[in-house]
This record gives structure tokens, sequence and C-alpha cells, in this order.
């Protein structure tokens, strides 16, 4: 993207032949009114298709679906009660614990409002008001037992006593009453679809029911209000993620004003933004086309398109600029300006679409989606900014005030470029690449605990501030209950799933798992199994250990929770608690897991299939993150390597292009293990797309550079006049895009927010390497005369820009 | 075109590597030592934890200074510093442990599920197996094979001699034994074990170890050899023995389930049932000053005697929490601690009985008094310390490694 050669000089280089370049502008200028036509006909068109363009919330596409784990998890999903289909109501008393009329009242009426909300599975409720949550006892008859809330309850002080026993014979405590008695849980389990309407669950309509039929209406002095769970979490998540819609009007509007201080021509502000806009409208339209929908990840794409779109703009109107104060009309002015700048504009951006497409490494849907749709977005660019752009101007032509201060830029001597050029002094210059070299080492080492996955507790997609996050905070607080969850599972013969080896087995994994540090606890079919034998043995403890008689171990299981085992009692869940979701947690988990697994890998008795459960999909998106971590690196830099090569064919203008950007890679590691943000789906792509884009500011300095090094220029010389105008774009190119993801920080979505802070870093930081540090390194790498030498055994005597 | 295959020559190569990678990683991954398929539970050792302190205890004792608990996948844990610190004994079984016995400081059993025996005999630090529920299928098996013929062979004499009532009884009991040994048949085959519930030894040779279905060994050799003994104990329905006492040198006591009493006068010999004051299980029997024996069990139910079992009564613990185990301050106070929090104190040789609710109102199964005044609980949450009111102390309790 980012620009560009001396608009008025021909390139030096070229995609196919030299001799193909001007047909190109013959074709689209000798019909300029005809292709004008057709590409507004295509916008309209494309626009219609944008406007169809669906939010995409699919939960599974954050998932690495060929994973193991995850293969594993699906082939069990009917199994396994994932515990994404559920959401907690906790009802709290604000002024003392719930032994109480008001507050049992309170909670009756809002377990009758939950009965009703739309997608509740009504036979699975739980809470205290619900005749499935029983006492029981063990006495000489064998088991006695009732509902918690005793059928004659009438709030009086006795059926409130009677009410406190039952939920401590309950073993409900830390489940659906808090620890300290001062609130309840309703535990509501939901269909996947609607059981009238066969639709799927609309996490929104039921967030939105939530919290007007239930969190508004009850929330008073003496009662709060907490509701969390997976479909809340995601309508939680899109609503704040597609709010950053709302941001790329404000990053339209500032790119406008830094637009017009640069142009000085409202005309030359207008048909950039509008060309840019047209960019994003095409790129939404394609979307629709081929299908996708967009999703919180790919809301970044319109904002990077926007701001490439600009940047690549603003180049257009510089150059007619220049070329109307030389006296061009109007549409020769336009016509020079594609011209000298649509070869590198395509390279550039192709290269940026193939930088991005090193994404499609990466095996998770989101990720893959992004790349394309990043990819198309810089494709289309090449059509409407570079294209497009030039013939609008052509008709509209730029204002005088725009040409004069062109003119002005290019006869004066800025002092901050003056200032910069020094950097190809032999002193400065060693001092930068020492300088650079202790950046990055200190970024080396400041990168050391860059972590793999999301590192903050709870929903870490949310800030922890935000509602969710605290009331999922309450929760864990107040209940004996985790939110990250491991679950591995037992696969055994048909019918097998409770054999003594079987159930020894999962008893042993379950031990380990419990051994293992950031491991809660573990529960399972076992579990029942023991709680049961006990209970079979009056209460005995020294019952509770796995008998050897099948019949016991038969009957001990008949009436498990559905959960605890499958239909045709082939697997058992082993469904272990961890403190948190860390990756080191997850890893220690997951490797004492997978350890013990192996151990059991021919048995016939039982096998153990890794995992389940939001912490088994994390461990594995985890595992791929850190996996395509290096790869994607490898990729991506082999990509803008061989691309530079390809427009170079020189070594050493390799090793000055990419150096800043490996700086900025290196850096771009140390400030996320600094803050604390983790290499995730988020931002593992902006590291490929923070180089991607990077690596253009390089190739236009690079590119403007070397020709005036052939014209002869000393290396301080030609560095000055290539600051005055690719630099000057290439600084104007950082701040737009900067600017343009850098409203992310704002975001509700941490992960947005992330990715703001991080593309923000690499867009400046790339920006300053191409315009210090690759300067400096040209001092020591660059050879002036081998570059004219090969020039001149290529061309002849021939000036470059007088070729053609 | 030059400049594409090049491109695709790198692309080649850094595919290259990756799949080096990938032949790396599978390699690492087969080369990695095979793990051992399932191992029987009896032929486990128990896994090196830190955490056998906070997961289910069954038993504990006190040995001089020292305190030893016992409990599921093998764990047996003992403390020098009154249950502050503890650490975890070399057992060569996973299998859950019901009971742990000591006669001196050196030489102690501990008795579990799948009848697993183990001895110690340097304090409870390593210990080994004796015994365990496939010798005592066999045990059975051939003691109910001997049963039967006993009372075929009595059948026939009784018709011999024509008494009516001889035959009768001949063959109920000849049916009782074609039951047990039909029973026995069917465990011996399908390996299915029972567990161990409790145990006593006399000195470091002479002992019994008492379990589920009426199971009861006797050792002469300190554990080298056992002998069935049901035998020799009045449980015709094959009830569990839950917990047995010593009252004197000669005088011992079990009770067990639905209400079973039983005491011996002649050392463990012979065991003859009492009358019992209550239908439920009891599951733990002790023995005050004075020649007062407790016996204590399901719902709070609590009978006492004060002349060897001739007569019992049931005592007002005003609980109705099953009770499972106990332990007496200098022959006089009792202290008696259950299931749903339960705490009891009986003073006056368990004639007055005050009831508290211990914080958490977790199942405890065993108690001892330390050489400091506090107690030492074990149960579901594992390790306990308590005062003498019940009430938990505010201590760290941790385990160390080795």
């Amino acid at each position: 993207m980012s620009q560009k050669d001396m608009p008025n000089t021909e390139p030096e280089h070229y995609i196919i032949t030299p001799d193909a370049e001007p047909f190109l502008e013959k074709l689209l200028f000798s019909r300029r009114g005809l292709f004008l036509v057709f590409l507004i006909a295509l916008t309209a068109f494309l626009a219609f298709s944008a406007s169809q363009v669906g939010l995409d919330s699919r939960s599974e596409k954050y998932i690495p679906l060929q994973h193991q784990y995850i293969q594993n998890h699906m082939r069990h999903a009917n199994d396994l009660s994932s515990g994404l289909n559920n959401i907690k109501i906790v009802v709290a008393n604000k002024n003392g614990d719930i032994f109480n009329a008001d507050y049992m009242e309170t909670l009756r009426q809002i377990n009758d409002e939950v009965f009703y909300i739309k997608g509740a599975d009504r036979s699975k409720l739980k809470s205290m008001w619900t005749p499935n949550i029983r006492w029981t006892e063990v006495t000489e008859e064998g088991f006695q037992g009732g509902p918690v809330i005793p059928a004659t309850y009438d709030g009086s002080e006795e059926s409130i006593n009677q009410l406190r026993e039952n939920i401590l014979r309950s073993g409900q405590v830390g489940r659906l009453v808090a620890n300290d008695f001062t609130s309840t849980m309703i535990d509501v389990p939901l269909y996947e679809t609607d059981p009238e309407t066969g639709n799927a669950l609309n996490p929104k309509e039921l967030a939105n029911a939530l919290e007007e039929k239930i969190r508004d209406k009850y929330t008073s002095d003496s009662i709060s209000i907490h509701i969390i769970g997976f479909p809340k979490k995601m309508a939680d998540l899109m609503e704040g993620a597609f709010n950053v819609g709302l941001f790329f009007l404000g990053a339209i509007f500032i790119t406008a004003i830094l637009l017009y201080m640069y142009s000085r021509c409202i005309k030359g502000t207008l048909i950039p933004v509008i060309c840019s806009i047209v960019a994003v409208i095409w790129q939404l339209g394609l979307l629709n086309l081929i299908g996708f929908g967009i999703d919180p990840y790919s809301m970044l794409v319109p904002f990077l398109v926007f701001a490439i779109g600009i940047s690549h703009g603003v180049q257009i109107i510089n150059g007619i600029a220049i070329e109307a104060g030389k006296g061009a009309s109007r549409e020769m002015a336009a016509r020079l300006a594609f011209r000298g700048l649509y070869v590198p504009g395509m390279l550039a951006l192709l290269s940026d679409a193939i930088g991005f497409l090193t994404l499609l490494f990466i095996d998770i849907t989101v990720i893959k989606e992004l790349a394309i749709a990043a990819s198309i977005g810089v494709a289309v660019i090449i059509v409407t900014n570079l294209f497009l752009l030039p013939l609008l101007m052509s008709y509209v032509g730029i204002s005088r005030s725009g040409v004069v201060h062109a003119q002005k830029v290019e006869a004066s001597e800025p002092k901050l470029w003056k200032f910069v050029a020094n950097f190809t002094h032999k002193k400065v210059a060693s001092t930068a690449i020492i300088v650079a070299i202790g950046l990055a080492v200190a970024g080396v080492i400041g990168s050391q605990d860059l972590k793999i996955g999301d590192l903050d507790k709870g929903a870490p997609e949310l800030r922890q501030d935000s509602r969710y996050n605290q009331d999922n905070a309450f929760v864990v607080d107040n209940y004996s209950t985790s939110s990250d969850v491991l679950v591995i599972m037992a696969e055994t013969p048909r019918e097998q799933c409770a054999s003594y080896e079987a159930l020894d087995a999962i008893d042993r994994l379950m031990w380990t798992m419990e051994n293992v540090k950031g491991v809660q606890s573990a529960v399972s079919l076992v579990s029942v199994s023991k709680l049961v034998s006990k209970g079979m043995n009056e209460g005995n403890l020294k019952w509770s250990a796995l008998s050897r008689n099948q019949n016991i171990l038969n009957s001990s299981i008949q009436r498990a929770p559905s959960g605890m085992l499958n239909q045709d009692c082939s697997m058992v869940p082993v469904i272990i608690f961890l403190n948190d979701h860390k990756a080191e947690t997850l890893e220690r988990a997951v490797n004492t897991a997978a350890e013990f697994a192996a151990g059991y890998e021919n048995n016939e008795a039982v096998q153990f299939k890794l995992a389940s459960g939001n912490a088994g999909v994390e461990a594995a998106t985890n595992q791929v993150i850190a996996d395509a971590q290096t790869l994607m690196l490898i990729f991506v830099y082999i990509v803008v390597s061989a691309l530079c090569f390809i427009t170079f064919r020189s070594i050493r203008a390799i090793i000055c292009i990419i150096t800043p950007l490996a700086l900025t890679s290196i850096l771009c590691q140390a400030l996320m293990a600094q803050m604390g943000i983790g290499v995730k789906v988020a931002t593992l792509p902006v590291i490929a797309l923070g180089v991607g884009i990077g690596v253009d500011y390089g190739i236009y300095i690079y590119s403007r550079l070397e020709a005036l090094l052939i014209e002869g220029k000393n290396l301080h010389q030609a560095f000055f006049e290539t600051l005055k105008t690719t630099g000057k774009a290439v600084s104007f190119t950082g701040l737009t895009l900067a600017i343009g993801v850098g409203t992310w920080i704002w975001s509700p979505i941490k992960f947005q927010a992330d990715m703001g802070i991080l593309l923000t870093f690499m867009f400046l930081w790339n920006m300053f390497g191409a315009l210090l540090l690759l300067p400096a390194l040209s001092r020591f790498v660059l050879k002036p005369e081998q570059i004219i030498a090969k020039h001149q055994a290529k061309h002849g005597e021939a000036h470059p820009a007088e070729q053609l | 075109m030059r400049t594409l295959f090049s491109v695709g020559a790198v692309l080649r190569s850094a595919n290259r590597f990756i799949s080096i990678n990938i032949l790396v990683a599978a390699f690492g991954l087969t080369a990695m030592p095979s793990m051992a398929q399932w191992q029987d539970p009896l032929d486990t050792p128990a896994m090196a934890t830190t955490k056998a302190h906070e997961s289910l205890l069954l038993d504990i004792v006190a040995v001089g200074e020292r305190l030893i608990a016992v409990g599921e996948r093998g764990h047996i844990i003992f403390s020098d510093d009154q249950g502050r610190t503890w650490r975890q004994a070399k057992v060569p079984v996973i299998t859950t442990l019901t009971a742990v016995y000591f006669v001196n400081e050196n030489t102690g059993w501990a008795v579990g599920h799948d009848a697993v025996v183990l001895k110690t005999e340097d304090g409870g630090l390593t210990w080994s197996k004796q015994f365990d529920g496939f010798q005592a299928n066999e045990m059975v098996l051939n003691q109910a094979k001997k049963a039967k013929e006993f009372y075929e062979d009595e059948l026939s004499k009784a018709m011999v001699i024509g008494s009516e009532t001889r035959i009768s009884l001949a063959e109920e009991s000849l049916e009782n034994a074609t039951f047990a040994l039909e029973d026995a048949q069917i465990d011996f085959e399908d390996r299915s074990t029972k567990p161990l519930l409790d145990l006593w030894f006399k000195n470091t040779r002479e002992g019994f170890v008492i379990g589920a279905y009426g199971m009861i060994f006797k050792t002469m050799d300190g554990g080298n050899t056992w002998s069935a003994w049901s035998r020799h104990v009045e449980n015709p329905d094959r009830f569990h023995l839950n917990s047995i006492t010593r009252i004197d040198d000669q005088r011992l006591m079990m009770v067990g389930e639905a209400g079973l009493m039983l005491r011996s006068q002649d050392g463990g010999e012979t065991w003859k049932q009492m009358l019992s004051p209550y239908d439920g299980s009891f599951f733990g029997v002790m023995s005050l000053a004075g020649n007062v024996q407790l016996a204590f069990g399901l719902r709070g139910n609590l009978a006492r005697s004060d002349n060897f079992g001739l007569s019992w009564r049931l005592e007002d613990t005003h609980t109705h929490q099953t009770l499972m185990g106990a332990t007496d301050h200098l022959g006089r106070i009792a202290y008696i601690v259950g299931n749903g929090g339960a705490f009891l104190k009986g003073i006056d040789a368990g004639q007055k009985w005050e009831s508290q609710t211990r914080e958490g109102r977790d199942n405890a199964s065993a108690i001892v008094e330390t050489a400091s005044g506090d107690f030492v609980m074990v149960g579901e949450s594992g390790v306990e310390i308590l005062d003498k009111t019940g009430e938990r102390l505010a201590v760290e309790i941790t385990s160390i490694e080795g």
C-alpha cells in the first residue's frame, strides 16, 4: 500500500513486460466514461450484496476443528452435556441470608418467570423451587427424602427452619446454594433448537429476555441478580464486538482531517475517502457473495481496507497535484499519476494479499476467514483506488490550493527530513544499528514470558470489569464451582463402561489429575458409584470405594445422572475442574492426562481420549496456535522476502527491508508479554498482518532510494530526496493505518482491544523502522556502484526515469 | 516464472523443514517408554502425593508420639507433630484401607478393601502385603466346602439317630452352608472381593481381621498365615462385622450390621451373640474404665452396657447423625464423631451426652486424642484438628514429600 515512487518517474521495475504497461493505461483512459459507469454499476450491485451480509456468531468457527481433541469431542458431542447450553441465574440477598420469607417469595417469582423464558428446558430446570431438588437421608429402613422446600411450606418461621435443615441435608450447598447462604442459583438448561419452531437458539433474544424479565425487573435494594452462561457470554460478546462498527465513523472522520491537512484540497480529500469506502463496500459485498458473514475478528478488515485504500489514494492525489502543477490537464494529470503509480501499487497490494494468505496455515476457521476477507479487501483496492480513483479525478480535477500546496512541499526542504536523512551518515547509522541491536536484545529478553492463550479470569473475551465478568466472579467466589472444565472421554466397549477395570482406571486418572497443580477436583461415574456404594451401606464412609462385584457396580450407577455416561454405556466423561485457563495450567493438565492416556493406548477395557470441555477446547486451540506461531512467522517472512527478491533481485535489498520488520516483530512479542496479552486466535493474525503491511514501507522507500542512487546521487542526497516524497507518504500511511485500527483500543471486547493495540504498535513501529533503520542499514549493506553496474548491464546508459 | 519457481522452491524447502519436524515429533513420541497397561490395585504401589491429608481417610491411631492414618488409594500417612505435618508411607497397594492397629511402636497392621492386610515393622514407614481377597476367597470357599460336608454329615447322623429337632436344625444349617458355598464359589470364580473393616491384635503374633459379610480371619504367626474363623462366630446371616475391641485379656467384643453384637470370653476362640437393643447397624464398639462398653451406629443410636454385654441400654445422644468413630480421655470421657458434623461428648463414662455439630458438617470416620490434648479427626475431608469442644483449630495442616 503505501507509496511510492516519485509520480513523474517511470518505475524501474515492472510486472509482466515493460511494453504491457502503457496498454493498461490506454485501455483504461481511452474509454474512461464506460469504465466509470461500469465501476459505479458494480459498486451499486456490491453495495446491495454488502447490505445482505450477516453477522456470523457460530462458535465452532473459533475452534481448531481438525485438532485431534476437537475430533474426539465431536465424536461424542451428542453424549456430552457441553455445559454450553446452560444459563445460571444467581439471586442474591444483599441484606442478609436466604432464610426469610421475602427472599424465598422473590425467588419463587423469578423461578416462575424463568420457567416461561423461551428456550429453557423446563423439565431440567433446577432451583430451590423445583421439585427435582431433594434431600436424602439413610435410615434403618433405607433411603428417605423429599423436596427441599417442604410441601407444607408457608413462609413461617417453622417452615423456614425446616427449609434450612433440608438444604443442609440436600448436598446443594456450594452448588445451588451459596457457601455463605446469601444467594441461591437457578440452573437453566436450554434447548439447542426450539422444540416448537426448530430454530437454533438465539443467544441475543435469550439474553434480552433475561435482562428485561429477570435482571431489570427484580433488581432492587435487597436483591441483586447475576447471570452467567455461554449463550449470555456470546450475546454480550456479539453486542460489544459489532458495536465497534460505530468506531468506523470515527476512523473516517479523523482520517479525512489528516487527509485534508496533507492535500489542502476538498476534492482531493473526498475522492480518496469515497474510493476507500467503495473498497469497503466491495469487500463486504464480495464477502457476502462467497457466503461469508462478519464475525468479531473480520470486523477488523473494513478498518484495514479503508486505511490501506486511503494511503494508496493519497499517493495518486499527490501525483495528480504535482502533474497539475506542471500544467497538465485534469485528464493528463490523472493519467500520468496512474502511470507512475500503478505498478508499485499493485505489487504492494498483491504482497499484502499474499502475506495475509499465509494465515491460511492456521487451522482455525475464524482466522482463515479473516485471511480471505483481508486478501479480498486489499485486492479490491487495486481496482477502487488505483483505477477508479484516477478515473474520478480525471473528471473532477484537483483544486488550485492543492496544486500550490504540492509544489510548495516539493520545493521545501523540511528540517525533519534533513534530520532523518542523517541516518545515512556512518556515525549516526552505527548508533542507530547499535540501538536497534540493543532493542532486539531487550525485546528477546522481554518476550521470554510471552504466553500462549488467554490469560485473564472468567470470560477473557470480555473486559475484566464487564458485567458478565463481574457476575462470573460473584459465582466463582460464592459457589464451589469452576468455569474452567477439562473433560477426558473414557471409551469402553459397548455396555462395558461400568466394568471394574474401566472404572478403576478412571479412578486412577481422576486422582492423577487431582494431583496436578491447578486442578481443583475431578468428577465422573466413579464418584457416583462410590457415593452410591456408601449410601447403600448405610452411609458408612468405609464403603466409599469401587466394588469388584459387577452386580454391585451396575446397581451403583443405575441412577447416575445423565451426562455421567452415554446411551450405550461405552463412554464415560471424566470432568476435571481447573483453577483457571492459563496456558500453563491447561498444558500441565493436558500433558498429564495425555501421558496417562498413553499408558492405556491399546487397552481393551478402556481408553482415554482428550479432550472436551471449555478447557479442552482451549488447550487444543493453544496447541494449534503454538504450532502455527513459528510456522506462520517463517512463512510470512519467506513470502515477503520472496516478493522483495522478485522486485529487487538483490539480497542486500532484502536485508535492508526485512531487518526493520524483524525488529518490530520481536518488539511486538515483548510488548505482548509485558502487557499480558497472550498469543491467541485474536493476536496471531495481527503478527502476519503487521509484517505483510509493514513490508510495503520498506519496499517503497527502497525502490525510490535505488532509483535515485542509479541516477548517481550519493546515499545521503538520495535518501533526502526519497524522504521528501516517499518518506512523507510512508509517514502519512503509518498514521492513517494506526488511526484506523487504533480506535479498536476502546472496544468493549478485550481481544479487539488487544488487536488494536498490537496493530497500532506495529504500523507505527514499522514506519519508524523504514524511515530510520533502513537508511542506517543501507549505509553498511548497500553498494551503490554495484547497483549502478547491474542497472547498466541490463539497460545500458539509460537513466531509469527516461526509459520507455 | 523463474521467480515463481524460486518461491516454490523456498516453500518446498520449508515444507521439508516441517515434515522433518513432524518426523522428529513422531519419533520422539514412539521413543517414549511405553507405560504398563492396567495393573491390579493390589499390585500397584500407592502414588506419591502431598494431598493424602486432604482426601478420604478412614482410620487413625496414636502410636507413642506418632499418628498414623489410613484411607483411600492405599494412603498411609504419619505425623510426628500432633497432626500438623504428614509424610506418606511406602505402600504396595492402591486399595482403599479402612482400619489400622498397632501392637507396639514398630509393629502394626492395616486392612482394607479387597480384604487386603498390610504389615509394618518399622513404625509405619514401609508396609508389605500379607493377605488379600483372592486368598480370602479361596479360604472362604474351602471352609464353606468343609462346613457343608460337616452339616451333611451332621444331617445323616441326625437321621440315623432319628431326632426330629436335630434333623431340622441340621437341615437349616445345611441350607445356610449351601448358600454360603454358592456365594463363595461365585466370588471365587468372579474374582470378586469384599472389604475388611476392622482388626485387633493381641500381640505381634496373634490377631483377627474382620469385615463384610461376616468375614473373619485369625493369624497366630504375625499375619504370615491366616485361617478362616467364621465357623467360630455366631453370625448365621453373615452380617457385616464392623468393629472389634478388647475388653480385657480374655474378653473381646464385635458389633456389626443390623444390630449384631458379639462377644468372646476365650480370647476370640468362640463368639456368641448378645441381646441387642437395636435393629440398626452398629459401626463401632469401645470399652471405658469401670467395665463399661459402648456400641454406636446408625442415626445417633448408642447402646451402653456395664456388665460385659449381659444387658444393653440405648442412651439419648441428642443427635440423629450416624456415629462412626470414637476415642476416650483416660477411660472416663468418650468422644464420638460421625456423619453430618456429629461430635459427641459422653461424660460419666457415657451416661450423659452432649452433642455438637462441627463446622463444615462433613462426615468423619475416626478420631484420636493427641499428646497435647487436642483431637485429630479423619474423614471425607482428610485430617482435621479439633479442640476439646469439637471446634476446628485454625492450624495449617500440610504434607511433605518423602
